[in-house]
């Protein structure tokens, strides 16, 4: 024996007599000690009177110890089907007893959603590729409106040309008359002004009322036609709605599908991640 | 699928029995066979039982310590590494031991009282004195051997389990570091300290003293006639 124990290094007594824990040691198994402790037990035990008795009592204790009775086993100890199946929630499963209780439903959510998270995709594949579903739908109809949209823009800028054309047309009838009319006012006016100057020499002027109408107002312009001359317009054009709200239906329902795809797999692995961590958790608090 | 696999693997292992080696009943333990794990607790409850009722010295709570003791074997017995010789043994003790530990804890005092019971319980066992030894001397060892089984519960956890493993049951300085989870060299110390508190215990009795003196009279006597 190796001693860094504290009682083996103590000084022999003044009478000479060894620490009783070396000669402890020196009992067992002199070779264990060091030749420095072997060389002090046995001097002592050769001059000290003490240490030739204490070694003596030590003797007779380790050979009482060695002798003392057998004890017979008040019974088996043997386990039987009853113990065991209360410790464990399945007889059948060898490594039960060292997982946690709560895993076992935890295992057979994780296989529902395991089989959920088959069916979903499944289902969404068939309803995608073979049927011609939402996302080859979806691809059409954005095609159609992409394709669309350019025609109705084209179309809707035609329009709005012509309607333009026909706001000024429209304007320059609308304006014509009450222009004609307030020139005569105009020209009554004057006629009246200047009657005692020029009286029944001034006659209206016919490019008067011309030269109003050929410049609308800008107020005009704009009123008529704000909404259907801008490109925007052709995106809110009635086929264009349509296409937009197939598109927006159909993108719902991939992002449906998406959503549900994802909380499966996000549970999937939430539940996997407990039937691999759990146990091992259970067994660290349980060592 | 699994369970025709299991069921034909089991077909074909061999039949169970005193003589199956104890890695071969660990593992089928492991595999759930029950009947491999009571072949282990046949071979194992003797000693199991003794540590406990040497450490607890109350032979009903020994006996519900080791029954607990190897519940709790079979319940961790995935966590056990069949991969040593001795390790079954050593790694029961060991739960063994530290039930019995958390029971004296929990109980908050040394169980000193029924010493008389369990040793009433065995007097049956007490093995015969050598054939040359009188009756006067067989009396006074069965008195001091009393006396120091007192004293053995007077001692601190560690050096009394240490002691009850070394010097009463025999392991090995190895094995008792296997089962106690110390060091080689503290399982020394706690037992060469042990020893030593042993002796100053039955000195400072003066009835202990007196037979430790008269015993060893008597010895030295029969060695030097």
């Amino acid at each position: 024996m190796t001693n860094n124990d504290d009682a083996f290094d103590r000084p022999l007594s003044s009478d000479g007599a060894a620490p009783v824990e070396l000669l402890s040691a020196y009992l067992d198994d002199p070779a264990a000690l060091t030749a420095e402790d072997r060389a002090r037990v046995e001097e002592a035990l050769e001059h000290d009177a003490a240490t030739q008795r204490a070694f003596a009592e030590l003797e007779l204790l380790t050979t009482e110890l060695q002798a003392l009775p057998d004890v017979d086993i008040p019974g088996s100890f043997r386990l039987s089907p009853s113990d065991v199946s209360t410790v464990e929630t399945s007889p059948s499963r060898s490594r039960a007893q060292s997982t946690p209780r709560y895993i076992e439903p935890i295992r057979w959510a994780a296989a529902a959603a395991a089989i959920l998270f088959v069916i979903v995709l499944s289902a969404d594949l068939v309803s995608n590729s073979i049927l011609g579903g939402p996302d080859q739908a979806s691809n059409s109809s954005i095609e159609s409106v992409s394709e669309g949209a350019g025609e109705d823009a084209r179309l809707a800028i035609e329009r709005a040309t012509e309607a333009e054309d026909s706001a000024s047309s429209a304007d320059q009838a609308a304006t014509a008359p009450q222009m004609e009319t307030e020139a005569e006012e105009a020209d009554q006016e004057s006629a009246a002004g200047v009657a005692t100057e020029a009286s029944g020499n001034v006659t209206p002027e016919p490019g008067a009322s011309g030269g109003v109408v050929v410049s609308p107002t800008p107020e005009a312009y704009t009123f008529e036609a704000p909404v259907e001359a801008t490109p925007e317009a052709a995106l809110v054009a009635p086929e264009s709605q349509e296409a937009i709200s197939a598109e927006s239906e159909s993108d719902d329902g991939q992002s449906i599908w998406r959503t549900i795809e994802f909380s499966l797999v996000v549970l999937l692995a939430v539940l996997i991640a407990l039937i691999i961590f759990l146990p091992k958790i259970h067994r660290m608090r349980r060592s | 699928m699994f369970f025709v696999l299991r069921r034909f693997r089991e077909e074909r292992e061999e039949p169970l029995g005193p003589d199956t080696a104890e890695s071969e009943l660990v593992s089928r333990a492991q595999q759930g066979q029950l009947e491999a794990f009571n072949l282990l607790v046949d071979r194992h409850q003797q000693a199991a039982y003794r540590v406990a009722l040497r450490y607890m010295r109350d032979s009903d709570l020994a006996a519900d310590v080791t029954q607990d003791a190897f519940i709790r074997a079979y319940r961790a017995l995935d966590t056990f590494r069949n991969d040593r010789g001795n390790g079954f043994r050593s790694w029961l003790l060991r739960i063994t031991a530290n039930r019995a530990l958390d029971v004296l804890r929990s109980r908050a005092r040394r169980p000193a009282a029924s010493l008389e019971a369990m040793l009433g319980q065995t007097a049956s066992n007490w093995e015969p004195e050598a054939a040359e030894a009188g009756p006067t001397e067989q009396a006074e060892r069965r008195a001091l051997r009393e006396y120091i089984e007192q004293a053995i519960g007077e001692l601190g956890d560690e050096q009394r389990l240490a002691v009850i493993l070394y010097d009463i049951e025999g392991y090995s300085y190895d094995e008792i570091a296997e089962i106690t989870g110390a060091a080689v060299g503290t399982v020394k110390s706690r037992l060469h300290r042990g020893r030593a508190r042993l002796r100053e215990m039955l000195l400072a009795d003066p009835g202990a003293r007196e037979l430790y003196a008269s015993v060893l009279r008597l010895s030295n006597d029969a060695d030097s006639g």
